[in-house]
């Protein structure tokens, strides 16, 4: 399943970005969270231990700058029985501030399968 | 949820820092703490809306902020400017923006597709249109008074 068309159903008081220290990057999280959620590719998904309704799933987006590498999230999705009620994301990657930067989605998906992110194995990769 | 107010809080945007007097953000039942995209939209419209109403040239991080905000992308600004694609690449690569009057028309222009639909209605007398510049600063006041968003500054060194 594409958790990316749920979020993007989702108002904006359920989407959020994860409060960090303030930095240019999560400055850039904050201003690519729409662009993200409407652009993204999905990636795939991972379970949560202990927490029976939420699951993480991790996208990539195309950069707008062709030389710049595209921008890397990682979602964390809460449910109420079958429903998503809320999204986080807790995880931006830009290539800036030391952080892996993919400049393809196909980089972008090897690195998700290595962080534990499953599913869709073919998607648009034709 | 529950909701945490900081005041005056340095809030990094468009390669500036700005003083939002004040942040809301959520701790969520997880502990998590978040800022809403609602939130996030709020004062960004308000740094928007300071971008466009001074008469400087654009930055380039400017430009990308203004395009994230307003869901524009640089082949709409070529677009609307009315130079080729290439043109917009070039100057990109060497590190360039619009400059001057272009710059002041591209802010006009993103001004009007964040507020514009709600003031559309709205008269502006002869004098706030003798130029660009004018006009921008009338606009940001008018934003502000219509409570379509709020004023904002950057932080003081």
């Amino acid at each position: 399943m594409d958790w990316l068309k749920e979020i993007e159903k989702l108002s904006p008081r359920q989407r959020a970005v994860q409060h960090e220290p303030e930095t240019p990057r999560y400055a850039h999280a904050r201003g690519k969270l729409r662009y993200l959620i409407a652009s993204g590719r999905y990636l795939g998904e991972r379970r949560v231990e202990n927490r029976r309704w939420e699951i993480e799933i991790a996208v990539w987006a195309p950069p707008e700058r062709k030389r710049n590498p595209g921008y890397y999230g990682c979602f964390r999705i809460y449910f109420k029985g079958n429903e998503v009620i809320f999204a986080v994301l807790f995880c931006f990657y830009d290539g800036t501030e030391g952080s892996p930067g993919f400049r393809s989605l196909e980089s972008a998906r090897a690195y998700a399968r290595s962080e534990g992110f499953t599913g869709e194995e073919n998607e648009d990769l034709n | 949820m529950k909701t945490l107010t900081k005041k005056n809080y340095p809030y990094q945007a468009a390669g500036k820092v700005w003083t939002v007097p004040e942040l809301h953000l959520e701790r969520l039942p997880d502990g998590t703490v978040v800022i809403l995209e609602e939130e996030i939209l709020r004062i960004h419209r308000a740094i928007a809306n300071e971008l466009c109403g001074t008469p400087n040239n654009l930055s380039g991080e400017e430009m990308e902020f203004l395009c994230d905000v307003t869901g524009t992308s640089f082949s709409d600004i070529a677009d609307y400017l009315g130079i080729h694609r290439s043109t917009l690449t070039k100057w990109r690569k060497a590190g360039e923006t619009p400059k001057n009057v272009m710059s002041l028309v591209l802010k006009k222009w993103f001004w009007l597709r964040l507020f514009g639909a709600k003031l559309g209605n709205r008269t502006v007398q002869i004098k706030h249109l003798q130029d660009e510049e004018h006009f921008l600063l009338f606009a940001k006041a008018r934003a502000i008074e219509s409570n379509l968003t709020e004023p904002i500054q950057t932080m003081k060194a």
